[in-house]
């Protein structure tokens, strides 16, 4: 089965407003795949809904042919747009959160990032700066041997050294057999890296499909596809 | 994986409760100091410290400031509780908390158990306390000692020990404090989960607090069916059949305020 991730008919309605509509695509593994969309098309939604975040209003979600729960969670390594260490904790006492609870968390490769990083494992989450808290975030994420990464908006508000920083560490750390799925706007930076890319337009997919072939179809890079696509 | 939440709650808490438990110990001793400091001058009486304005007034203020201090415990406990529940899965820490792979209950769970747990602590704190400022400078005191200490408590047993299934009491009553504590808490977080709900809005605090009052009360009226209860099941006012009624009925709130946070944990939250 080389199916990862497999979304059929999801819709998702927060309130009166349609978040996602009928939304159908399947993932394979192995891939690096660019959810591309503007702000409010759906992007986090749909990593949500893989993470169990929340619940489809309608349609299934299948990881490893399975509804999100426990074992999905086992093997997905989630970098969502925000903060979310315990801040009362120091940086070892994350790490060390993470060999609990996760298997396949590599804590020695999670060290030498941070060695590179000259971040002192004994420093409180609380005095560190945003930018060096995504850092932390970003090494526990990319430290694990997880089957599917899902990084959400991880080079949005960054500067382009830091951006440099983070696609070279995603890049370094994740498996051949593993597949990443790596939601942004700012197409330019990381459109060298993608294999697939997913267009989210107003809660649906507008466009799916290999880099290589859209590219070749539409004449035209992604970066260029996506300013016609979502032209104000 | 219980255990492990348990391990990281608790520390969690921690940081924030272990400063109030040595200070209430070390104001607590300094009490007891002063509290020896009367029962020991020999002018001592029961109405007065013994002629010492200066060292009455301090016992006075330390034991008052103890009290508030004690207070202040319990109140920090409360509020430790709710935002430990409000932060860690309602807030931004609940897209790493609920990504653990760990079933929703067991979450819940390790909330609830690290409540307890920092309940507990603060009662055998406060107890702590008051056996520094009262038990041990009697003990030591020229005019009572050991043996009297030793003789009140024997005439405290006896007198117990006279009333038809004391000892029941004492194990349901225990059982219905524990079980009214865990009903009290997991209320709260029900009324925070509810209060997450889309119908109400930005006002979720104001709604969380509504939501819990009506809640306590509903639940308290239905406790008052205990008496009432064993009053239909064995005739007259049986003491200890209301209490196992108690009981059981404060089980079945606890159990239907767990198993309904759980589910809109695992179906309803909007995070």
């Amino acid at each position: 089965m080389n199916t990862l991730l497999q979304f059929n008919g999801v819709s998702k309605i927060y309130g009166n407003k349609q978040a996602l509509n009928n939304v159908t695509f399947s993932l394979p593994k192995g891939k690096i795949v660019g959810l591309l969309g503007p702000n409010g098309s759906g992007k986090t939604t749909i990593m949500k809904l893989i993470n169990g975040l929340i619940q489809p209003t309608s349609g299934t979600v299948l990881i490893n042919g399975e509804a999100p729960g426990v074992a999905s969670k086992a093997v997905i390594s989630y970098l969502p747009d925000r903060t979310y260490l315990n801040n009362w904790m120091k940086v070892r006492d994350t790490f060390d959160m993470f060999c609990d609870f996760y298997t396949d968390f590599d804590r020695q490769k999670a060290e030498e990032m941070l060695r590179n990083l000259a971040i002192d494992p004994a420093a409180n989450l609380k005095s560190l700066s945003k930018g060096t808290l995504e850092k932390v975030q970003l090494i526990l994420v990319m430290a694990r041997k997880a089957q599917l990464y899902l990084l959400d908006e991880p080079i949005a508000g960054v500067d382009p050294a830091a951006r440099d920083y983070i696609l070279h560490t995603i890049l370094n750390n994740y498996g051949e057999e593993s597949t990443i799925l790596l939601s942004t706007h700012l197409i330019t930076d990381v459109e060298s890296i993608f294999e697939q890319v997913i267009f989210v337009k107003n809660g649906t997919i507008d466009l799916m499909g290999d880099v290589d072939e859209i590219r070749a179809k539409h004449n035209k890079s992604i970066d260029s596809l996506f300013r016609e696509v979502y032209k104000c | 994986m219980l255990g492990k939440l348990l391990k990281y709650e608790i520390r969690a808490a921690a940081s924030v409760m272990t400063p109030i438990y040595l200070g209430v110990l070390a104001l607590a001793s300094i009490c007891s100091v002063c509290v020896y400091g009367c029962l020991n001058n020999p002018f001592f009486t029961l109405t007065a410290a013994g002629g010492n304005p200066v060292l009455g007034i301090v016992t006075g203020l330390s034991a008052m400031v103890l009290l508030a201090l004690v207070l202040l415990m319990f109140i920090l406990t409360a509020a430790n509780i709710i935002q430990r529940f409000f932060v860690n899965l309602l807030h931004d820490e609940s897209y790493l908390m609920f990504t653990l792979p760990v079933e929703t209950s067991t979450l819940l769970l390790s909330k609830l158990l690290s409540a307890l747990f920092y309940l507990l602590l603060a009662v055998v704190v406060s107890g702590l306390a008051l056996w520094i400022v009262v038990g041990i400078p009697m003990m030591l005191s020229i005019h009572f000692g050991l043996g009297y200490v030793w003789v009140q408590m024997s005439k405290l047993a006896q007198i117990f020990a006279q009333i038809p299934s004391g000892g029941l009491y004492i194990v349901q009553g225990v059982i219905a404090l524990l079980l009214v504590t865990t009903a009290l808490i997991l209320t709260a977080y029900l009324a925070m989960l509810l209060a997450q709900m889309p119908l109400f809005g930005r006002h979720k605090i104001l709604a969380a607090i509504l939501i819990f009052c009506l809640l306590a009360w509903f639940f308290s009226f239905i406790s008052t069916m205990a008496p009432l209860g064993s009053l239909l099941l064995g005739g007259m006012m049986h003491l200890s059949l209301a209490g196992w009624l108690l009981i059981i009925i404060l089980a079945g709130q606890s159990l239907a305020a767990f198993s309904l946070s759980k589910w809109l944990m695992a179906h309803k939250l909007s995070l």
